[in-house]
């Protein structure tokens, strides 16, 4: 291939200084271009689930799974100190249904949903996201039992709404009949109704779903672990604070 | 001394199918698909740092994405590519020169093309099994290499009928994205929300069920839901086997027929 080329002498002076000019030039006007994180007024309607399986080009796996971590972007970056609060959680839920229709067997919106967009400390977005989850889970319960089960313990210890939970619990116990549906989550109406604590409660859940290889994902396997540390940590502060 | 004897077609055939895969090697094809296993390693490296959940989904699902449209784009542009170059050369003519049958010739070609995409599908398979199930990736390795083979031949055809590359690429890039996305086209054309109940709309609704029976039937080939979910029964996969063979089959014979028409 080298013997094709000619020397770089012949390439005439006012060429190579046009090139290294323009080369400079660019570099510098990309390092001026501010990244500019997605704030969370940035979020716009999804769109319509027909279209985004047209957009999927015969691939609606793969843009299910890309479109979740799109939409994780908005309104999470350094400076923020409560991701997600700020959110229009109608819109997002619009997202999350959109995406979860491209993909009916993926669990990422409803995980998504429960541990992520549930967090946010706020009972009016948390009710919609609980709301969300309920009515996925309803079209399809023994794939989804488990983000409802997220959101019983939630209904219970963030809302305080204990006839929600109730409502939730009796829902898996009722609705769902495969067979790796575990006890534990069957019986869940029981320690709804027993005073436990929300630790205690997320404890058995996360230890009921790893024990019985329900949490193969290593990074939800290290999220579960990292929330349920924090949970700990809160519940020491509080029992610090209280005299 | 035995007079040379004329090659029969088969011999013509697989000798110029071996010159199309030498052809592959030589134009650094081979680096070319290395590098796509290199940039969708990193791909779905990086991706999968972003995923709270399902990383391992989200891995095998970006690549085999990545795979088929890089099998697909590769197997296209090589075709169209390859025989613009040899009619320029003249190479044609001076194979057809010798007596060497048209169909001998297109379909020697065709094999050469067709089986270069069987081995890129090969290359990408054996890298998903990183990710998925030997059962779910042998499915989709048969479905993508007859995917490949269907988009070789659909390639040769627009590249005999139209000799141009531009024009050639464009015509099969429109019916392979148009064969994937046709399905929901349909879908939403029959949506009762979408189409208004009026004669426009019933014929629009029509013309896209027409035009639906004259494309690749690609919209269920090589699913990325088979290496995440489970493969698919024998049955539907028959289905969509004998569909992307039958349509491979269609296009060879419109080519066949097209370029024995051809004044050359």
């Amino acid at each position: 291939m080298t013997g094709l080329q000619r020397p770089l002498g012949s390439v005439p002076r006012w060429v190579a200084i046009l090139l290294a000019g323009c080369l400079t030039l660019q570099v510098l006007l990309a390092s001026r271009v501010a990244l500019s994180p997605k704030e969370a007024a940035d979020l716009p309607r999804p769109p319509r689930a027909a279209v985004l399986r047209v957009a999927a080009l015969g691939e609606p796996a793969a843009l299910a799974r890309l479109a979740m971590l799109y939409l994780q972007s908005f309104d999470y970056h350094g400076t923020n100190s409560l991701p997600y609060r700020r959110l229009d959680y109608d819109r997002l839920v619009d997202w999350l249904k959109a995406i979860q229709s491209l993909d009916p067997l993926s669990k990422y919106p409803l995980f998504a949903a429960a541990s992520v967009y549930a967090e946010v400390g706020d009972p009016d977005r948390l009710r919609k996201m609980l709301e969300f989850i309920y009515s996925a889970f309803l079209e399809d319960p023994d794939r989804r039992w488990t983000a409802l089960a997220h959101a019983t313990l939630l209904a219970k210890h963030r809302l305080r709404d204990l006839p929600l939970a109730l409502k939730y619990a009796r829902a898996i116990d009722r609705t769902t009949a495969g067979a790796d549906v575990p006890l534990w989550a069957r019986q869940m109406e029981v320690f709804i109704l027993e005073d436990m604590k929300e630790l205690e409660a997320a404890k058995i859940m996360l230890g009921g779903l790893l024990a019985k290889g329900q949490v193969r994902d290593a990074a939800e396997r290290q999220y579960l672990e990292r929330r349920l540390k924090a949970m700990e940590e809160r519940q020491k502060d509080a029992g610090r604070d209280t005299p | 001394m035995l007079a040379p004897t004329a090659p029969t077609s088969m011999h013509a055939g697989l000798t110029l199918a071996k010159f199309v895969l030498l052809e592959a090697r030589r134009t650094r094809l081979p680096v070319l698909v290395f590098a796509a296993v290199i940039a969708g390693f990193a791909l779905a490296g990086f991706l999968s740092q972003l995923a709270l959940t399902e990383s391992t989904s989200l891995q095998a699902a970006v690549l085999a994405a990545f795979f088929r449209v890089v099998t697909v784009f590769l197997s296209a542009a090589f075709v169209v590519t390859s025989m613009v170059r040899e009619a320029n050369d003249k190479g044609t003519d001076l194979l057809l020169s010798l007596p060497i049958s048209r169909a001998a010739y297109y379909l020697g070609k065709l094999a050469g093309f067709g089986t270069f995409g069987v081995v890129v599908a090969a290359v990408f398979s054996l890298v998903l099994l990183i990710w998925s199930p030997p059962s779910a990736v042998a499915a989709w390795f048969v479905s993508m290499s007859l995917e490949a083979w269907l988009v070789a031949s659909i390639s040769l055809f627009f590249v005999v009928t139209l000799g141009d590359v531009v024009a050639a690429l464009s015509a099969a890039a429109g019916l392979y994205l148009l064969g994937r996305t046709i399905g929901s086209l349909q879908s939403i054309s029959s949506s009762p929300i979408a189409i208004q109940d009026d004669l426009l709309s019933k014929v629009a609704a029509w013309g896209i069920d027409a035009i639906a029976l004259i494309l690749p039937p690609l919209e269920h080939a090589t699913q990325t839901n088979w290496l995440l979910y489970s493969p698919p029964q024998p049955a539907e996969f028959a289905q969509i086997a004998g569909g992307l063979a039958a349509y491979a089959a269609l296009v060879t014979a419109a080519g066949l027929f097209d370029f024995h028409r051809r004044n050359l």
